[in-house]
């Protein structure tokens, strides 16, 4: 489109964008073209009067009879138009006396071989050419007009003399960083512009957008070349891997991995998952063949116990370009520690008996119950030492809120005070802590849970029901299956196969359930469900919704425990202790502490600003400000620094810090947080320092990236084979020492054709009329 | 088991609602006993109920079934009752589908409950059947301290307890050569009490006739905290 307008007006239109059109004739000439106009005017109109002879013309001919003085007067027009002299007045300027700055990408996946533009194929190939300064190429071309200064960047940018420093080795490339550093570097000479050299891989942590206002203040526009290919043909990419942060050890560690791919649609391959050189799963993933991602949904067990580095990776395909970014490794703490549970059950019953059996074995799960046996005599079972004692139900926030996950047995609404039952709330909605809720003749609906706080913590909708009803029925038959959510969802994942464990559920002892659950709540996602006859819709097993910072579950049968009972089930089946195990890790995985601390990513180069953020908060989990809060970082060399961290103004309870990180390893940081001398707690944390390779990952050029600075500071992006373009672009600059000059519009092809049209379609219409 | 010992079976009524707790009396083969049925049947319904009466009234949040129910080992239904109470064992002779039922029952998380047997002739009985149906468990005395002498009650002390005839007319407390009671118990690997055997004592007799005048009430009242407590430690632990 562009070429089209250069071809008809003779400039581009960023020239008319940067130009302005005025006529450099004399007055006089002006004057007398305006009077030429009027006289054709009148001429026009005279043809509008029926001349001699018109009745034996057809009344067709009659019609286009005034055409022929409209072409004629419109192409005098032009002429006219032509001896005016029209012209583009541009800014431009003064040869060798502005600079222009090339910044040229010396990183790693310039080495990357696709550029055909190149002898030896590769982008970096491409750019020495470009740069090579023979006749005709683009530093040759800049070289007439301007004073050149190389710059190469990586992490950071500095000056080269010439291209044969430039290695393309670099394991970073920062492109906002490098582009403020060149401005920097040039600050006081008259730029015209910077000219970028790369295919906008950006491996920097930090936004491109202040960069980018940076240089729009200095008033630097920025130029920019792209090389490589938009698109690679043959790439599979690890894209993104979100896995959390913490787990307990033993638990199933749920991942996310997004494979990226170009070329491959329709191919399966072996996801592999590896932990310090053992593989722990491997799952096929099948590309569709329309799309180009696909996110795939990994498990596994972390059995041990430290900071372990996932590793997922993809094997190379044998004509695959890039096998550098078949990788990515998370980092995950295992964690061995006994997360705390309260179980509050409102009656003597086997489900809650079986339940805390099954997990009595889990080594990480610390299940403190308290049973109403009798009205106001209850059972308090597993209190220990490091665990408050009381009666009944929590009254104060600090006794609940001491625990990550609260169960909630068969127990009536009734029985808790409201601030009870608001506190139940908070435990999940501002402690951020997991609340399951069973089934039971006295709870959801049955228990009177709907109208009061409670009704808040379930998923499920619930119903009025008068207490006056009596007993609540039966349903009983129900045969239990997954939902398509439930399919490999961690909670419901009873076997290491994801198969076999989506086909056992069917195959279980149906169950029985007080509650008539069936519809899901906006938000809430179903994981298990159940057909039965007593009920037309499917009934609603097991449910989980978000509260505020924490979760709450509901799980609506009552008699689970034939799992663990039944006749039909082997004496060494482990289907119930794993459903209740992994039911509870889940329940209060990600719940927080009382402090917190956290890296900004759990992964980062040498000499990268590591950003801590503690969070403090009291036993009630109030939020404390007025804290001393210290990160003591042990770093690979067991070498021992202290940062401070001070309240970030931003949160509440917010406390930030930043280090540098400069060995490579894994590092530790354990926060210590007082208020007036008083420890309030200690929490630790871990992050790795490492090359991380980022910008081979989306190696393809990124023609956004290169867009996008070209856009906002006032550039273009240019192609590498266009240095006449970039030239001229820059020669009309607003930037640098610049003088006038005026350029000449009259000979525009456009105007030429204009004539011809005019003139040839006069002739015919004259021919048509019998006039020629 | 003898066909006509089925009669003794109420079975649950088909419009009765399902319940959390069943006191499950364990029907079991054995050796003639008193020239009638199977020795598991003694003081059964009456005991069974009675007590069921004061269960209920005791642990007013139980929602229990108000009858007797027995079961024999080989009904697969028993899986749904994982309280079971037995008497009599002295006379106990179990079939080896009756064993090999009752030992997965227990070791998949049922708890059973053994009462009124005397002497050592029917320990002797008694201890032979365990060693058949669990025999790498041994059987020890349940010390005081013991959770299941307090999840409800605190008990200090083990009593004898005797039978009716005896306890109305202020007799000996003890039959045969059965003059010390023991609490006895078998626990898994995990600690988890499995059975708990009452030797030497006749709690059943002490529910049963908890109502007549002329039995001590020391004894019912004892029988009925070791009863709630044991229905309190099997629905909990």
């Amino acid at each position: 489109m562009v070429g089209l307008f250069e071809f008809l007006f003779k400039y581009r239109p960023a020239l008319f964008e940067e130009g302005r059109f005025t006529f450099v004739s004399p007055g006089w000439m002006q004057v007398a073209a305006l009077l030429a106009g009027a006289l054709l005017v009148f001429a026009a109109f005279s043809y509008r009067r029926p001349g001699a002879g018109a009745a034996d013309r057809t009344a067709g001919a009659d019609r286009l009879r005034w055409l022929p003085p409209v072409f004629r007067s419109l192409a005098i027009g032009v002429l006219v138009f032509c001896l005016l002299q029209p012209a583009l007045v541009l800014s431009t300027v003064v040869p060798q006396e502005t600079f222009v700055g090339v910044v040229v990408d010396d990183s790693r996946s310039m080495a990357m071989p696709d550029e055909a533009a190149a002898a030896d194929g590769t982008r970096a190939g491409a750019v020495l050419e470009a740069l090579s300064g023979e006749s005709g190429s683009m530093l040759d071309r800049l070289a007439e007009r301007f004073q050149v200064r190389l710059l190469a960047f990586g992490r950071s940018a500095e000056r080269i003399e010439s291209t044969e420093q430039l290695r393309f080795g670099r394991a970073d490339s920062r492109i906002g960083e490098a582009l403020v550093a060149a401005s920097d570097e040039l600050a006081g000479l008259p730029l015209s512009g910077l000219v970028l050299l790369s295919d906008g891989a950006d491996s920097a942590p930090a936004e491109l957008g202040d960069a980018l206002l940076t240089l729009k203040a200095a008033g630097t526009p920025v130029y920019t070349v792209g090389v490589g290919r938009p698109r690679l043909r043959k790439d599979i990419e690890v894209s993104r891997v979100v896995a959390p942060r913490r787990v307990l050890e033993g638990s199933t560690v749920e991942v996310e991995v997004t494979l990226s791919q170009t070329g491959f649609g329709g191919r399966t391959v072996d996801l592999e998952v590896e932990d310090d050189g053992r593989i722990v799963n491997l799952e096929q993933v099948t590309f569709p063949r329309g799309g180009s991602a696909v996110t795939a949904r990994v498990m596994f067990a972390a059995n041990d116990e430290g900071a372990r580095e996932f590793r997922f990776q993809v094997a190379g395909q044998p004509d695959e370009e890039l096998l550098l970014n078949n990788e990515r490794t998370a980092l995950v703490e295992v964690l061995k520690r006994r997360e705390k549970i309260f179980f509050f059950e409102g009656e003597p019953r086997d489900e809650s008996k079986f339940l805390r059996r099954a997990v009595s074995q889990d080594e990480n799960l610390h299940v403190v119950s308290m049973t109403r046996q009798a009205a106001n005599k209850f059972y308090g079972m597993n209190f220990d030492e490091d665990t408050r004692r009381f009666e009944g139900f929590p009254t104060r926030r600090e006794e609940l809120f001491e625990y990550s996950g609260v169960i909630l047995g068969s127990m009536e609404a009734s029985f808790f005070t409201h601030d009870q039952m608001r506190m139940l709330v908070d435990f999940a909605s501002q402690r951020g802590g997991g609340v399951l809720l069973l089934g039971g003749r006295r709870a959801f609906s049955e228990g009177g849970f709907a109208g009061t706080p409670l009704a808040e913590l379930s998923p499920v909708v619930l119903y009025d029901r008068p207490a006056d009803q009596g007993r609540p029925e039966l349903m009983t038959d129900l045969r239990i299956d997954l939902t398509p959510q439930g399919r490999g969802h961690p909670a419901t994942l009873l076997r290491d196969d994801r198969d076999e464990a989506n086909e056992l559920w069917p195959t279980l002892p149906p169950l029985s359930a007080y509650q008539r659950a069936t519809e899901l709540k906006a938000g809430a996602t179903a994981l298990l469900q159940a057909e039965s006859p007593m009920v037309r819709d499917p009934m609603i097993v097991l449910a989980h919704h978000r509260i505020g910072r924490g979760r709450a579950i509901a799980f609506t049968p009552h008699d689970s425990w034939h799992w663990q009972m039944s006749a039909d089930i082997p004496l060494e089946d482990q289907t119930h202790e794993r459903l209740w195990r992994q039911m509870l890790r889940w329940l209060v995985s990600y719940v927080p502490d009382r402090i917190e601390v956290e890296a900004d990513r759990d992964r980062f180069e040498p000499g990268n600003t590591v950003t801590l953020r503690a969070t403090v908060r009291d036993e009630a989990f109030q939020e404390v400000n007025r804290a001393q809060v210290v990160a003591a970082i042990e770093q690979p060399s067991g070498e021992e620094v202290e940062v401070p961290l001070d309240w970030s103004v931003e949160r509440d309870g917010e406390f930030v810090g930043t280090f540098t990180a400069r060995e490579s390893g894994l590092y530790r940081v354990e926060v210590d947080a007082r208020s007036e001398g008083e420890l309030l707690g200690v929490a630790t944390s871990r992050f790795a320092v490492d090359e991380l390779n980022e910008e081979l990952f989306g190696a393809a050029r990124r023609d956004s990236v290169l867009k996008r600075i070209a856009s906002e500071t006032g550039g273009r992006q240019v192609g590498l084979g266009q240095a006449d373009r970039l030239v001229e672009d820059l020669s009309v600059s607003s930037e640098g020492t610049l003088v006038r000059e005026a350029r000449d519009l009259w000979d525009m092809p456009v105007l030429f054709l204009a004539l011809v049209a005019l003139l040839g379609g006069e002739w015919a219409v004259r021919r048509r009329l019998g006039m020629a | 088991m003898r066909t006509f010992e089925r009669y003794l079976y109420r079975p649950v009524h088909p419009d009765e609602v399902l319940r959390e707790f069943y006191f499950t009396r364990l029907a079991y083969s054995g050796h003639m006993y008193r020239g009638f049925a199977g020795s598991w049947s003694i003081d059964y319904p009456k005991a069974d109920r009675q007590f069921m009466v004061g269960l209920k009234r005791l642990l007013d949040q139980l929602d229990a079934y108000d009858y007797d129910h027995a079961l024999p080992a080989t009904d697969p239904e028993l899986f749904r009752f994982p309280f079971l109470y037995s008497v009599e064992v002295g006379y106990m002779a179990l079939s080896p589908p009756e064993r090999e039922a009752l030992r997965r029952y227990l070791l998949a998380g049922g708890f059973w409950v053994i009462d009124d047997f005397w002497g050592s002739w029917e320990w002797a009985n008694l201890e032979r059947e365990l060693s058949l149906l669990l025999p790498e468990y041994p059987i020890v005395d349940i010390p005081l301290d013991h959770p299941i002498f307090h999840c409800f009650y605190d008990v200090e002390e083990i009593i004898q307890v005797p039978n009716v005839g005896q306890g109305r007319y202020g007799g000996p407390t003890w039959e045969q050569d059965g003059f010390t009671p023991h609490v006895r118990g078998i626990f898994d690997e995990d600690g988890r009490l499995m059975v708990v055997i009452n030797w030497n004592t006749d709690l059943g007799d002490a529910w049963e006739w908890a109502e007549d005048e002329w039995y001590p009430v020391r004894f019912s009242h004892y029988a009925y905290q070791m009863g709630v407590n044991f229905v309190v430690y099997a629905m909990s632990h």
